[in-house]
């Protein structure tokens, strides 16, 4: 799945460039366009290596989508490919960030730009919970699911602990139960 | 050689930024940066004072509207404690140690999809992610829902994400609007 392919017919280059266009078109989840140029556009990847890259790209740590610029960059050009890919995927929304920045330390005391950051985040915050409900819709309903989701949410958002604790607690019981109830 | 100059960079905001910012980069598992940003809530508002509650959840609305992936709302809070320095040096800890970890498992050629095992692990992250997500929804509705017209505004986003298949961005720039307004 993730070995170098046997004709490297992608330079990193290629790589570089396809990515920054994914991470400048993906406003709010870069999801779909990821999809669209792997798949459909430079056909890189056909939807079942697709799906395998990025199931795997989420066992490991970090967000999925530079995991799949790793993977799909080491694929083609090797370590390289691998740099290409993530400098694309991050390169130019830091630039963009910088200017953001600089904006928002000279007007962001400003009263009005504060209200309306206010209601940006109010918006922010509905869209991290509503992905979350998404992801355990789309769960079989199993009671299960439901307990582990309660528990990481208590443990983490009420209780305050720290992730790696409850991480590394609940990972090998929610493992244990999902295995047990095949 | 004077060793003072370590000292200094060791005991900088920047320097522990990137270092908390690297070690929960590479350990993130089951939702990256976005996951565990109640631990990124803690270590740079209420364990060090870099930035305070409502300049966080304002980097992470505005890293939300812009474009990219999700997990750079990091290189705005490196923006509110170290200024450009900490944009840059944040978003080469939050990339970089994820990218070494997946680029040493392909390396090492585990990267093969295989085994109940490793399918119930996959399958096992699922309910996991969603609580994390839901646990920093909570943590930042604390900062930004100080208003019941803020909380009930982000309850009827809720639905009509759920409902509808509505792009995010619309919602935030409506987010914009109102609290601009003065409506929130």
């Amino acid at each position: 799945m993730v070995a170098p392919a046997e004709a490297a017919r992608v330079s990193p280059w290629q790589l570089y460039v396809a990515f920054s266009r994914m991470s400048l078109g993906g406003f709010g989840g870069v999801f779909p366009m990821v999809y669209r140029t792997l798949v459909e556009r430079t056909r890189w990847l056909n939807p079942t290596d697709f799906a395998a890259t990025w199931a795997f790209g989420q066992m490991l740590p970090g967000s999925v989508i530079s995991n799949v610029a790793t993977m799909v960059g080491y694929r083609y050009a090797g370590a390289r490919g691998a740099i290409a890919a993530v400098l694309g995927l991050i390169m130019w929304p830091v630039l963009l960030l910088l200017a953001v920045g600089t904006a928002y330390a000279t007007v962001g005391d400003l009263a009005p730009v504060r209200r309306a950051l206010t209601g940006m985040s109010a918006a922010a915050v509905g869209l991290s919970m509503a992905t979350g409900i998404k992801m355990l819709r789309n769960l079989p309903r199993r009671w299960m699911h439901f307990a582990i989701a309660a528990c990481v949410f208590i443990a983490i958002g009420l209780l305050r602990l720290p992730f790696l604790g409850v991480f590394v607690l609940a990972a090998p019981v929610s493992v244990w139960l999902i295995w047990r109830a095949r | 050689m004077d060793a003072a100059w370590i000292g200094a960079l060791t005991s900088s905001a920047l320097w522990q930024f990137c270092m908390h910012i690297a070690l929960l980069s590479g350990t993130a598992i089951g939702g990256g940066m976005i996951a565990v940003m109640p631990d990124v809530h803690r270590l740079v508002v209420e364990t060090n004072h870099w930035v305070s509650s409502e300049q966080f959840t304002s980097a992470f609305a505005m890293a939300q509207a812009s474009p990219g992936p999700n997990f750079l709302y990091i290189a705005l809070i490196g923006w509110q404690v170290a200024g450009w320095k900490g944009t840059l040096a944040g978003s080469i800890a939050v990339a970089l140690p994820p990218a070494l970890v997946c680029y040493a498992v392909i390396r090492l050629g585990s990267g093969r999809e295989s085994g109940a095992l490793q399918k119930a692990f996959r399958r096992s992250l699922v309910p996991l992610s969603a609580g994390l997500l839901l646990a920093s929804g909570w943590v930042l509705a604390n900062t930004v829902d100080d208003s019941w017209r803020a909380a009930l505004m982000t309850i009827v986003f809720v639905v009509v994400l759920l409902r509808t298949r509505v792009h995010p961005l619309w919602l935030i720039a409506l987010g914009a609007l109102l609290g601009g307004l003065g409506l929130l």
